[in-house]
């Protein structure tokens, strides 16, 4: 059967075999290839997560509004929360709450476990693909696992608009993506991210960031004429941390320009798609199923 | 739950009899063999050597590469001894492992010939002994989850709380999950402690069953079962539960400040609690009337359908 090829969504709505989608891809793109593509639905644990710990109980808005203060209520019914909630609420339950990040990457490396075993490979034959969240959680989970075993078993991981550059602006409240991965070693950033390059071996680990991707870039948006950076925090590794990802594990880091730094295009910019289709995730997924250099 | 966790509880009783089966399995379960740990051991010898002296910037690697040596050594005369201790060499195979992982975090800038060696032990040496240690973190998984799972998804448990209550109870040392805290009231690293800030609807217990809400803080304990993995499905917990894991399941104090509607508009009242499962008993006193009293409370608020004819503010008569 070749390799097994394990992708994990990000955020959004994405049904149990949303892999079905980046698999068509992947064949037309690949045909020389033997590999087998799986998916890794974790949606229904960050809903789960997200049901339990919104940022405000509906409970609490309606007893306000029982008081004679509906505006809360109004805004939770708004479809402007509806929207922050779809696609920040899934980022915040995973990270903001510390025991809840334990329980959602328990979740997903036992289902990553799972879907191995089920394929009868070795975690060696595993090619790991993740995008947006699914391309942090990926990387924690693979280092629990090295924290366990020693090491990091699997063959290859391509991390697609990985949000792990994301650098929190109060790591005392909440711990970045990295930070997390970190723990209480006392390990800075880019120490953190030396070891985990230092795990893979050459050509086996590639981060895929569009630079007008604000998930994992800092994106100057043309809005009307002067380009300025709308959100407010770090979204990408800086130049020093490219380097030692660079340094570490060579041709571990792919920038690449597409789509256009326009509000309109924000989300086809992140699009799982847009990267699948890339000649630099190409190449390196050519690399890991052993039919390119 | 969703069909891919599991869980099968019993009750505590046939708990002796399981770990009577099981520790002798414990005791036999794989480890490396000699020739393993010696294949390990020249290996790592040979990359050693692999190092000119003196070693200038390659002196990290090579003290890495001389420390995994001496504990294999010391993990190999273990293996050797007769009989083998297998508790032992377990303890050994893990302390190697720790040491590796510290060892690794900490070796600073590496040269290209470092780089090179630090891949040959991590990936070509150190595998065939890492297999022993597969099973273990796949119990830890397993183990992890289900406690977590009972700690916060519990049925009794309220379907939804809020932010701060998530926040709080992944941050502070005494609540969080600690895979190394050796507290006793942790199990398997999830602490028994819980923090609720959560609104909570109230029934007082008078002539008139006035409703009203609360704004409470609390402090729960929850009673965990012992969680073991099944033996005929790796991927499951079994839960045995004891009296107060089955029948009590978390109990704690609470405070609390909300109001009750009387039917002439919200009255301000303070609460004290006493939770127990999913219901609480308040002692609540209400400034206005400087009247104390009892009232019951629910922390999860789909129990109102039941309550409906107490509660005319939140839909009933």
């Amino acid at each position: 059967m070749g390799k097994l090829v394990v992708a994990a969504h990000g955020i959004g709505n994405h049904p149990p075999d949303f892999a079905t989608a980046w698999e068509a891809v992947l064949r037309r793109n690949h045909p020389q290839g033997e590999f087998t593509v799986v998916g890794l639905w974790w949606q229904d644990v960050l809903e789960k997560v997200a049901e339990k710990y919104p940022l405000v109980e509906q409970q609490f808005a309606a007893a306000m509004a029982q008081f004679g203060f509906p505006e809360l209520q109004k805004i939770l019914d708004s479809a402007g929360y509806a929207m922050a909630r779809e696609y920040f609420m899934d980022v915040l339950v995973y990270i903001a709450m510390g025991d809840m990040t334990h329980y959602i990457q328990t979740e997903v490396a036992l289902r990553l476990k799972q879907l191995i075993a089920a394929a009868g490979v070795r975690p060696a034959d595993t090619i790991l693909v993740g995008h947006s969240l699914g391309a942090a959680a990926l990387p924690h989970v693979a280092w629990e696992e090295r924290d366990h075993i020693g090491y990091i078993p699997y063959g290859g991981m391509l991390l697609l608009a990985s949000p792990l550059g994301i650098v929190s602006p109060l790591p005392g409240v909440i711990r970045d993506l990295l930070g997390w991965m970190a723990g209480d070693t006392g390990m800075s950033r880019n120490e953190m991210l030396a070891a985990f390059a230092r795990e893979w071996e050459p050509g086996t680990l590639r981060f895929l960031i569009n630079t007008n991707d604000i998930v994992c870039a800092d994106v100057k948006l043309l809005g009307t004429g002067v380009a300025q950076d709308p959100i407010p925090l770090r979204q990408g590794f800086n130049q020093a941390e490219r380097t030692t990802l660079a340094v570490e594990n060579p041709g571990s880091v792919a920038l690449f320009s597409a789509g256009f730094p326009d509000p309109l295009t924000l989300v086809s910019n992140h699009d799982v798609s847009l990267y699948l289709e890339r000649p630099e995730f190409r190449s390196a997924f050519d690399h890991l199923l052993g039919v390119a250099p | 739950m969703s069909g891919w966790s599991g869980r099968r509880t019993t009750s505590l009783l046939p708990v002796v009899v399981l770990i009577a089966v099981l520790l002798p399995c414990a005791a036999t379960a794989a480890l490396p063999s000699s020739a393993e740990i010696r294949v390990y051991l020249d290996g790592v010898r040979a990359l050693a050597q692999e190092i000119p002296e003196p070693a200038g910037d390659d002196e990290s690697i090579k003290a890495y590469l001389e420390g995994c040596a001496q504990r294999a050594a010391s993990l190999l005369r273990l293996a050797d001894a007769q009989p083998p201790d297998t508790l032992a060499i377990r303890a050994a195979l893990r302390s190697l492992k720790d040491y590796r992982n510290r060892q690794k975090d900490s070796l600073g800038p590496l040269t290209d010939l470092g780089r090179g060696l630090l891949q040959a032990e991590n990936r070509g040496h150190w595998p065939p002994l890492a297999t022993y240690l597969d099973g273990e973190y796949l119990q830890y998984l397993v183990v992890k989850r289900e406690l977590l799972e009972r700690k916060y998804f519990e049925e009794d448990d309220p379907a939804q709380a809020n932010l701060l209550e998530g926040w709080i109870n992944g941050r502070f040392d005494l609540f969080r999950y600690d895979e190394q805290g050796g507290e006793w009231y942790r199990h398997h690293g999830v602490s028994a402690w819980e923090v609720t800030v959560r609104t909570e609807p109230v029934v007082v217990f008078s002539d008139t069953h006035d409703a009203g809400v609360l704004f409470a803080g609390g402090l729960l304990y929850n009673f965990f079962p012992a969680v073991t993995q099944r033996p005929d499905d790796p991927y499951t917990a079994d839960a045995y539960e004891g009296f107060f894991s089955r029948r009590v399941k978390r109990v704690g104090l609470r405070a609390g400040a909300g109001a009750v509607f009387d039917g002439e508009g919200p009255d301000l009242v303070l609460g004290l609690g006493l939770q127990v499962r999913a219901v609480s008993l308040w002692a609540t006193y209400q400034p206005e009337d400087s009247d104390w009293s009892l009232a019951f409370g629910i922390s999860e608020w789909d129990w109102l359908k039941k309550l409906r004819p107490f509660l005319p503010y939140f839909g009933g008569r």
